[in-house]
């Protein structure tokens, strides 16, 4: 059986808290901030830097990605879908 | 007087990490309690399945697309192939409407060139007119019927992909049913063991036509051809007809 998943609406308060949680915060040009490596954190898809209002963290994950339906996509292919 | 103030702890301890992610912010906590809510957070958000996302309806039904019937099809036939990202966004932008797919993948199109080449941008093709659905049934249906090994299909899927512009005919409105004819009798000539016709919508009376004479004219069995045909209508509201040709020498 599947893992259950849900997408959380979250006001931008709570969105920098969980950053914040996961080792993440928003520097001050608004962009995605990895705290232990400190430096601005690079999506692993599109390999560019993360705009906080374009952030997504999915299901099953700590990462941050930049938005699209490709690297939604690309992630659920990647971290929730079976290996078969 | 006994303090009857509840115990920021024992509160945290019952909270969902929805309710917890509110009751850090109203409470103004601070100190050994938000370090202890942070961790509680952490713990929660690594137990359950939980994202956020500015697109929450696109990820809903991405993730919807991929427990699909038709996506498990493929995916069990192609295994863990390149293009099954596109291909669930092919699916997605086949059922958009023809606005909101002009602005999805001009939104994505500079992304997917660059990481996947032509063959994502074709992907795409084939998703904003529905044809995708088409290819997906071919390939779970060559693998029930040839017995195919999941290198053959992928390798038929990439032919598909890398010859699409060889393999098939869009027939127009202003085709005669002799350009059918003569296009189709050409592709049989070249030893294409597969191709597609599509038609949409009026343009789907020349290209019958055509089909039809070229059957009854004994074209398809004197070239060693069967064919199949499909109809429906996709999201832009077009009616869609398709004909898959294949060689007797792929049953």
């Amino acid at each position: 059986m599947e893992a259950e998943i849900e997408f959380l609406d979250l006001s931008p308060e709570e969105k920098i808290l969980l950053l914040n949680v996961l080792g993440f915060s928003v520097d001050k040009e608004e962009y995605i901030y990895d705290v232990l490596l400190k430096e601005r954190h690079i999506c692993p898809y599109t390999k560019k830097e993360i705009l906080f209002q374009n952030a997504s963290i999915l299901p099953g994950s700590t990462l941050v990605i930049n938005t699209s339906a490709l690297t939604i996509s690309e992630y659920i292919t990647d971290k929730l879908e079976k290996k078969y | 007087m006994a303090d009857l103030t509840p115990d920021p702890i024992e509160t945290i301890i019952k909270l969902g990490l929805r309710e917890l992610l509110s009751y850090i912010n109203l409470k103004k906590l601070s100190g050994e309690v938000l370090e202890y809510a942070k961790k509680r957070l952490r713990e929660l958000w690594y137990k359950k399945q939980y994202g956020f996302t500015p697109s929450k309806d696109e990820a809903t039904i991405l993730r919807q697309i991929s427990q699909t019937d038709l996506y498990l099809r493929l995916k069990f036939c192609l295994g863990q192939h390149w293009s099954l990202p596109l291909i669930k966004v092919g699916i997605y932008v086949s059922n958009l409407n023809k606005e909101g797919q002009d602005k999805l993948v001009q939104h994505i199109k500079d992304y997917i060139f660059q990481k996947y080449g032509i063959r994502g941008i074709r992907i795409m093709e084939l998703g904003s007119t529905g044809i995708i659905e088409s290819i997906i049934e071919l390939i779970s249906d060559l693998k029930i019927r040839k017995n195919y090994t999941r290198e053959d299909l992928v390798r038929e899927f990439e032919n598909i992909l890398f010859e699409w512009k060889e393999i098939t005919l869009f027939v127009k409105n202003e085709h005669t049913i002799d350009d059918v004819i003569i296009t189709i009798k050409r592709k049989m000539e070249m030893k294409k063991h597969l191709f597609f016709v599509f038609a949409f919508g009026n343009a789907s009376k020349i290209a019958m036509s055509g089909i039809a004479k070229a059957n009854t004219e004994g074209l398809f069995s004197q070239e060693g051809y069967l064919f199949s045909n499909k109809y429906w209508i996709n999201k832009r509201g077009s009616e869609i007809y398709s004909w898959t040709f294949e060689s007797v020498e792929l049953f």
